[in-house]
């Protein structure tokens, strides 16, 4: 006797890892736009949406950077380790186009030259290891730079698609940065699986729910979320480590991008923040000081 | 999981209004403005397992409350469990609505017992049903314990009571379980987890 193919839940598996899209900062802009619609800080997410315009057409020119994983790769460290220098050669020549965007938008950007001296601030801040968002509008082109070229990367690879065993989960599997926040997937498939995604490559890797992805301690995680506002964005915060990061819900409103959006949710930070808990992603484009 | 170099900073108001992010063109004070006329919500999502049948569902309960001693915890929301390998995140009809099996006003939130011709219920505190519960058992199997068959081979069982495990018990509940009934003799033991 022939049985059908199995069709139980059980046998849905989302895959471990998944590469960004080639129209990443393309839709990041639109989600900026959108997002600006009637927010008090409007102008500044639509030149932010201008500074993704140009990552797009820097990415579109840079083109596929040939660089493959290397067979049999196990998955125990970032996919980039020791080959940095190989994936970074492009920014300099993107980091000009994109302070051009920035300074016809009306923010003047510090040129290459001194824009090096930012350096370890950016990679500290996507690493996860700064103490303080980035303080000037040059680091955060500056970033934007390294995000084009790092993408450009992340895409070129040939992911798995089923389950892959990470060694480390706080960290990106490709770059090794810190994420920004995770999705958590509307629809059929990967239905409520949730991924954090890469603040440096926008790689996006599964995590387990209602768990603290900051500290990894099994207790009880609050839930942080503005009342009749955002409602696809959540605060996930631990009682342990008293951190947070955020939590963007696809089945409260579909087109949510989780870089765009932490931008426009600033003032769930500072409610979050008041209640004791402190912000453990990194985002680029935010600034302080 | 590598914490050791992970730093965590604070999103407050004053570092909204620096001048950096003002560059930009961020508008401080309407976007300040703005967070005032907000109220935050709070709300937690801890995993259980369905507790209806053998499948064993995972599932994702939301509930609202601080576990501080003026407010009340209500939940609000139960979903399927994405990461449970058993149903990914998917619930049948019954499960779907738990929430109203949990909130429901006929149910049973304490030990009640019949008493032997009476007619009505009478709630008891969890005290005297498990006292009861020991003595019935007890009574049952001084009455009904068999030491050896009827060839005289030693069997040490007692097959007059049985027990039925929860589906939300863990590996080590089971062990447990399984190691206190087999002292006693008892050979019907079941699982609500059994497939």
């Amino acid at each position: 006797m022939q049985f059908p193919p199995q069709s139980l839940p059980s046998a849905d598996d989302y895959p471990s890892l998944l590469r960004p899209g080639t129209s990443l900062f393309a839709r990041r802009a639109s989600r900026l736009r959108t997002l600006a619609g009637s927010a008090p800080a409007a102008d500044w997410l639509n030149r932010l949406a201008l500074l993704c315009d140009a990552q797009q057409t820097a990415f579109d020119a840079l083109g596929d950077l040939g660089l493959r994983l290397p067979a049999g790769f196990a998955w125990q460290q970032a996919v980039s380790a020791g080959r940095e220098a190989e994936i970074e050669a492009a920014w300099p020549a993107i980091y000009p186009q994109l302070a051009s965007a920035m300074a016809a938008a009306g923010v003047a950007v510090a040129d290459l030259g001194s824009a090096q001296a930012s350096l370890p601030a950016v990679r500290a801040l996507l690493a996860g290891e700064a103490e303080a968002a980035l303080q000037s509008p040059t680091e955060a082109v500056l970033a934007a730079a390294l995000q084009v070229v790092w993408t450009r990367f992340a895409q070129g690879l040939d992911v798995p698609t089923g389950k892959v065993l990470l060694a480390e989960r706080g960290h990106c599997p490709c770059c090794g940065s810190a994420p920004l926040g995770s999705i958590v997937f509307a629809g059929q498939g990967r239905g409520g699986a949730r991924y954090q995604e890469c603040s440096l490559c926008a790689t996006r890797w599964n995590a387990v729910r209602a768990r603290c992805t900051l500290c990894d301690d099994p207790g009880v995680v609050a839930y942080l979320g503005i009342e009749d506002a955002f409602p696809a964005v959540r605060a996930e915060a631990c009682e342990h480590c008293k951190g947070y990061s955020k939590l963007y819900f696809q089945d409260k409103d579909l087109v949510v991008e989780p870089l765009a959006d932490d931008l426009a949710t600033l003032a769930l930070d500072v409610l979050v923040g008041e209640q004791g808990y402190a912000r453990g992603a990194p985002n680029p484009f935010l600034l302080t000081g | 999981m590598n914490m050791n170099r992970r730093q965590f900073f604070k999103v407050c108001s004053a570092g909204l209004g620096g001048s950096s992010i003002a560059l930009m063109g961020f508008s401080p004070n309407a976007a300040l403005a703005e967070v005032r006329t907000f109220k935050l919500a709070r709300a937690t999502e801890t995993r259980n397992i369905c507790p209806y049948c053998s499948v064993s569902c995972g599932v994702l309960i939301y509930s609202t409350g601080d576990k501080s001693k003026n407010s009340q915890s209500e939940i609000i929301h139960i979903e399927g469990d994405p990461d449970n390998p058993v149903n990914r995140g998917t619930l049948c009809p019954k499960g779907a609505g738990l929430r109203d099996m949990i909130q429901s006003q006929n149910r049973l939130k304490w030990p009640e017992v019949r008493e032997a011709g009476a007619s009505e219920w009478k709630k008891i505190s969890w005290n005297e049903a498990l006292d009861r519960i020991a003595k019935h058992m007890k009574a049952d199997r001084d009455a009904n314990f068999v030491a050896q068959n009827k060839d005289g081979v030693t069997v040490n069982r007692w097959t007059t009571t049985g027990f039925l495990a929860s589906s939300a018990a863990q590996n080590e509940t089971g062990y447990l379980t399984v190691k206190m009934l087999r002292a006693l003799g008892m050979t019907s033991i079941d699982t609500q987890a059994r497939i």
